[in-house]
């Protein structure tokens, strides 16, 4: 038995059992390491490039300036300072924000449901969030003030998330179980399109309200302002905590409903408390940045390619990607052409042919999370 | 927790899906150093019995202890550190390496953001000798055998360190040497002082480990005793409808040569 022999041939260090296998747990968390290290700077870089590129070309010092003058409460020198500071800056973290959070609520999902295709859309949450913005935008409530729009799509998720739970959960007479949870959030999400696609063939006879609800609905990220930035970041970033806070009962629930009950997990309520925040988040992601498609698919499966399914390292990491994909993807939608794209077309392209790419080396995506 | 403590008591034990009853009178308790076989035809709710006294189902009647304590009162985690259930099924595609499956037994002793420590790698460590996996602790899990990936969820058990053990027909499917290194494992984990209930279809594989037999058919506690007490044939012809022979090997312990089903399965639990 190794375990015996080896402490007393290496000196009694008991923690030195097995060199090779202690090695390659080492090589594993050097990875892990390198990973992290490596996405953090590239968001940094790529945050920084959002602020560069535009319409107006700015050097690094101006954009160093403006941010430092902001941060030590001066005033904008300038429409420059302005254009960076109130212009370039939200948007840039609204882009990381949704990005980081619709990839850890994807992640979250895909464990808690044991099913590589759980996205944050299978909820129907995100469908219930553009249902409240749709109304908004065609009852010209959005027109008044620009916390308006957001907050009817966070009202509409919530309303959504409530409307699931309770069906399910008088269907599991008060146990939600996944695949019933799943049922009735594609059903629920079914309804909600379709009240979506009534309200925006009703507002098209105005122009207008039309166009503007053809436009969110691609998911855009056009004129956000720190207002978005502020509504959505404080339910967005609980979210991502609470779920964040479950990493271990995720990875158990790995085992299996009845082995994640062996080792003290309690299931129902690990399952309430994961599908609640990840609620929150999409609520929040798609109030402030509309529906944006593939994040929370694609995004999770890429981190668990480097690192692994534990969630421990998968959650944050998923975040710091899902913040880089959409920051540079957004960076795509308004450079790649001179009429801006909007940033849902963009993380689609890129997303789905990616997507099929994994699937079809079979191996990395068969794997549930 | 005392070494002479009872384990796991079920007093009065009764249980049914909605009106239906499966089970009720079900009385029996597991000490230290007991390896308890628990048998009986498809269909007699071992398995459920099993979810029952691990709190996953509320029992209609009486009452499960664990450790002294009513389940009902526990917490998940006070009962996983309690007693660790190694369920029938587990998920063939575990996404995890070895080790990290391992480690998932210790998460009732760790709090919400504690990092694992030197006390639970040696309890990962310690599951992975005995369970003769420590050479495979970086391979993940869904590339293993039937075999190993069974006593991979074993280690998993193992490591949680309850001293109740819980196993759902922890043999059915692996070969001759695994299922006899198994059960010898159990024998080994229970003469050291752990306690261990083990659904069971092979009679005669239980009566050569366990320490007792329980027999569960038609709803209710059938016997509780030495193997060699509870394997007559007038039991087997009773309790699993088939006409079978007992016999004793070199060592005075019985064994079962079934002959024939008798049609029909026995006692049906109406």
């Amino acid at each position: 038995m190794p375990f015996d022999t080896a402490p007393a041939a290496s000196g009694g260090g008991r923690n030195t059992t097995a060199q090779p296998a202690a090695a390659k747990r080492g090589a594993a968390r050097a990875r892990g390491a390198a990973v992290a290290l490596g996405l953090v700077a590239a968001l940094a870089a790529a945050v920084v490039t959002a602020l560069l590129i535009g319409p107006t070309r700015f050097s690094v010092a101006e954009v160093v300036g403006a941010v430092g003058r902001r941060l030590a409460g001066g005033a904008a020198a300038g429409w420059r300072d302005t254009a960076i500071v109130s212009v370039r800056l939200p948007r840039a973290l609204v882009a990381l924000l949704v990005g980081g959070g619709l990839a850890v609520a994807g992640a979250a999902l895909q464990g808690l449901f044991r099913n590589p295709l759980a996205d944050p859309g299978v909820l129907g949450v995100s469908s219930g969030a553009s249902l409240g913005a749709v109304l908004a935008i065609s009852s010209g409530l959005a027109g008044r003030a620009v916390w308006a729009l957001p907050l009817a799509a966070f009202l509409g998720a919530a309303a959504d998330a409530l409307l699931v739970f309770a069906i399910a959960a008088r269907r599991g007479r008060g146990r939600l179980f996944s695949g019933t949870l799943l049922l009735v959030g594609v059903a629920v999400g079914a309804l909600n399109v379709s009240l979506t696609t009534f309200v925006l063939s009703a507002a098209l006879a105005r122009y207008d309200a039309g166009r503007q609800i053809v436009y969110w609905l691609l998911g855009g990220l056009e004129a956000r302002t720190w207002d978005h930035v502020w509504l959505g970041a404080t339910p967005l970033l609980v979210g991502v905590a609470v779920i964040a806070a479950h990493a271990r009962e995720l990875d158990a629930l790995l085992l299996g409903e009845l082995g994640a009950s062996s080792v003290g997990v309690d299931v129902a309520r690990v399952r309430l408390r994961v599908v609640w925040a990840t609620a929150l988040v999409v609520g929040a992601a798609v109030a402030i940045a509309g529906p944006i498609g593939f994040v929370g698919l694609l995004v999770p499966h890429l981190i668990r390619l480097g690192v692994g399914p534990g969630h421990r390292r998968l959650l944050p990491l998923a975040f710091v990607a899902g913040g880089l994909f959409l920051v540079v993807a957004d960076i795509a939608a308004r450079t790649l052409s001179v009429r801006e794209i909007p940033v849902g077309v963009v993380t689609a392209a890129i997303g789905a042919p990616t997507f099929l790419i994994l699937l079809m080396r079979r191996r990395t995506v068969g794997t549930v999370s | 927790m005392k070494g002479d403590a009872v384990l796991m008591e079920a007093a009065g034990v009764g249980f049914g899906y909605g009106p239906r009853p499966v089970f009720a009178e079900v009385t029996f308790a597991i000490r230290p150093g007991e390896l308890v076989a628990l048998c009986g035809p498809n269909g007699a709710g071992k398995s459920t019995l099993l979810r029952l006294l691990l709190g996953l189902h509320a029992p209609s009647a009486g009452e499960v202890r664990l450790g002294g304590a009513p389940v009902a009162a526990l917490s998940r985690r006070e009962i996983a550190r309690r007693a660790a259930l190694l369920p029938q099924e587990a998920p063939v595609d575990l996404p995890l390496t070895v080790r990290e499956a391992v480690a998932l037994g210790r998460l009732p002793h760790l709090e919400r953001f504690q990092p694992e420590g030197a006390a639970d790698a040696e309890a990962v460590a310690r599951a992975l000798a005995a369970t003769d996996t420590a050479a495979l602790a970086d391979r993940p899990v869904a590339e293993l055998s039937g075999g190993e990936r069974h006593r991979v969820h074993l280690a998993r058990a193992l490591a949680q360190e309850a001293p109740l053990l819980l196993l759902d027909e922890p043999i059915a499917g692996l070969d001759l040497a695994h299922q006899l290194q198994a059960l010898d494992l159990l024998r080994a984990t229970v003469d050291d002082g752990r306690g261990a209930l083990v659904a069971l279809h092979d009679l005669s594989l239980a009566a050569r480990r366990c320490d007792r037999m329980i027999l569960l058919a038609g709803g209710r506690v059938r016997a509780d005793d030495q193997p060699a007490a509870v394997l007559t044939p007038e039991t087997l012809a009773r309790v699993f409808g088939v006409r079978a022979e007992i016999r004793q090997d070199a060592h005075g312990r019985p064994f079962v040569l079934p002959h024939e089903a008798l049609g029909g399965t026995g006692e049906t639990s109406s």
